[in-house]
């Protein structure tokens, strides 16, 4: 390479970076009258989607315990367990007038597992089962992400 | 005496080669990937890529769940392009069911396919500017693609890992809401490649580090088996989505973008850049055909919650924005896969890696690796 060849390149280097420059330039006087495009997370939150898949959430009282969702979870992170209702029990139907057949002991959803797919909630028949919007639910204790739906507390 | 000295110095004072570590926790190899380095002085002499720090065994995974239930599963393959794999999947399950995809799911799943591809090549404009040093592109590259998570955002609920395609159609429908929502993105977009083109791809330094360097020829590509990506930058005008066209590929008008060696060697890291940019504006003029004319009708195809496909095998390959993707399905007629292989394109594109490398730079190697567009979680799968 001959030294005019690399006065050639450093010119070209200087012209093309000046150019870029000038796009950037272009951003930050948009910036200046528009406003900044960064949201300041916890004083400001973003406005979530209609149907963002956040923690899940069990509605007790319309579960007919049909452990579809346990069998179609591919990370195998909600547990049911049912007994079959006591003879002489009254009769008990969710809010859509299923009869329900068992009485529920156990819904139970490891948070800390769930891969937040959307499938359970999909094929629940009763859709009593489904993604809440709610997405801040770090805990220091990993037991804790255990949801216990049939007391729902934290 | 004098003599003396410098006689033992000579046989005192050697030269060794340097074992370099390169990762698993380094910015510039884009995932967990070691390479082990052997370095003269300043020249590479070997470069090994140590992979499976993300092995996640995804394949006796499958083997052990459902149809339906993998699919989750083929999103975190490579999770920078989630939906074209899983669309790669579900076009494998439809094939060995046998159903017919409804009109309208192929169209929301190739304008969704190839948003997901102007997303991948963003981050990988972006992180291949942060690589060569020019951080501005990364912070631009990554505000375009924020836009198109939050298209996905609201069309599947979730910003990363969509789980979107489903076998037989898709997972929701598409609302004239989301398609204004594609429409002011591509209008917005569509100047945007060219500035960015200006902002890095002819800046005179970018094009100084990336020209000459880790050149692919065809041969190589043969080799390995490289497809996507490197082997248009090696000037083969081949893309599944023409040659072979599955989907509504056949009924849109695209060019194929090629590397021609504009800047220095045919198939160096310019080339590829180029064609990723190039690939963008395709993927535009596809959405562009699409968007106005998605056909009314179910998005879904009707299967049951519980898929069982007949005895046989099956192999569907999907061009993804890395590569051809391929999956391979052998069913028993069961609820469960007897075996799903997944053919990565990632893994083929850094096994070239030590070839590429001999003789360069330790900064060209970072070139190279970024130039390769790998994503580890598809290398290890």
């Amino acid at each position: 390479m001959t030294f005019t060849e690399y006065l050639g390149l450093v010119k070209d280097a200087a012209f093309t970076t000046f150019k870029g420059m000038g796009i950037t330039f272009k951003v930050f006087a948009k910036v200046q009258t528009k406003g900044d495009i960064t949201i300041q997370y916890p004083e400001t939150r973003d406005h979530l989607p209609l149907g963002s898949r956040g923690l899940l959430f069990n509605d007790v009282d319309d579960c007919i315990s049909c452990k579809q969702c346990a069998a179609v979870c591919p990370v195998d992170c909600i547990y049911i367990e049912a007994d079959k209702k006591e003879a002489g029990a009254t009769a008990d139907f969710t809010k859509g007038g299923v009869k329900k057949t068992l009485d529920l002991k156990r819904f139970d959803i490891d948070v800390s597992l769930c891969c937040y797919c959307g499938l359970c909630s999909s094929v629940c028949p009763t859709e009593c089962l489904y993604h809440t919007k709610e997405y801040e639910y770090s805990v220091l204790d990993r037991d804790k992400h255990i949801m216990n739906y049939m007391d729902y507390k934290r | 005496m004098q003599m003396d000295s410098t006689e033992n110095l000579k046989e005192t004072l050697r030269t060794d080669e340097l074992l370099l570590n390169m990762g698993p926790q380094h910015p510039s190899t884009h995932g967990v990937l070691r390479v082990v380095v052997t370095t003269d002085g300043e020249i590479v002499k070997e470069a090994k890529p140590e992979i499976g720090y993300l092995h996640r065994c995804f394949e006796k995974h499958a083997e052990n769940s459902d149809y339906i239930a993998v699919s989750p599963y083929v999103d975190r393959l490579d999770y920078l392009a989630s939906m074209n794999n899983s669309m790669g999947y579900a076009i494998a399950v439809e094939s060995l069911l046998g159903i017919e995809v409804p009109r309208r799911a192929e169209y929301i799943r190739v304008i969704i396919s190839e948003l997901q591809r102007i997303a991948s090549h963003l981050m990988s404009y972006g992180t291949y500017g942060l690589d060569m040093g020019a951080f501005t592109a990364f912070m631009y590259g990554f505000r375009d693609r924020e836009m198109i998570l939050d298209i996905f955002e609201m069309i599947s609920g979730a910003r990363l890992l969509y789980n979107y395609m489903w076998i037989g159609g898709t997972y929701r429908d598409i609302t004239p809401e989301i398609v204004q929502k594609i429409k002011d993105f591509l209008v917005y977009f569509k100047p945007k490649v060219e500035e960015y083109n200006n902002l890095v791809t002819y800046n005179q330094i970018f094009v100084e580090r990336t020209r000459n360097i880790g050149v692919i020829d065809l041969k190589t590509c043969h080799t390995y088996g490289l497809t996507g990506v490197m082997l248009r930058g090696a000037g083969l005008k081949w893309d599944l989505r023409k040659e072979h066209p599955y989907s509504i590929y056949k009924e849109v008008e695209f060019d194929v973008p090629v590397g021609t060696g504009q800047m220095g060697t045919l198939g160096d890291c310019w080339d590829r850049h180029i064609v990723r940019m190039n690939e963008m504006i395709q993927s535009i003029r596809i959405i562009e055909q699409l968007i106005d004319g998605i056909p009314e009708g179910p998005h879904r195809a009707k299967v049951g919650k519980v898929i069982k496909p007949p005895a046989g095998e099956v192999y569907s390959r999907t061009e993804c924005p890395r590569g051809e993707l391929g999956f391979y399905i052998i069913s028993d007629s069961t609820g469960k896969p007897a075996r799903v292989r997944c053919k990565s394109p990632c893994f083929m594109n850094i096994a070239t890696l030590n070839d590429l490398s001999q003789g360069v730079m330790v900064a060209d190697l970072i070139a190279t690796i970024g130039s390769l567009d790998i994503v580890l979680g598809e290398v290890d799968r």
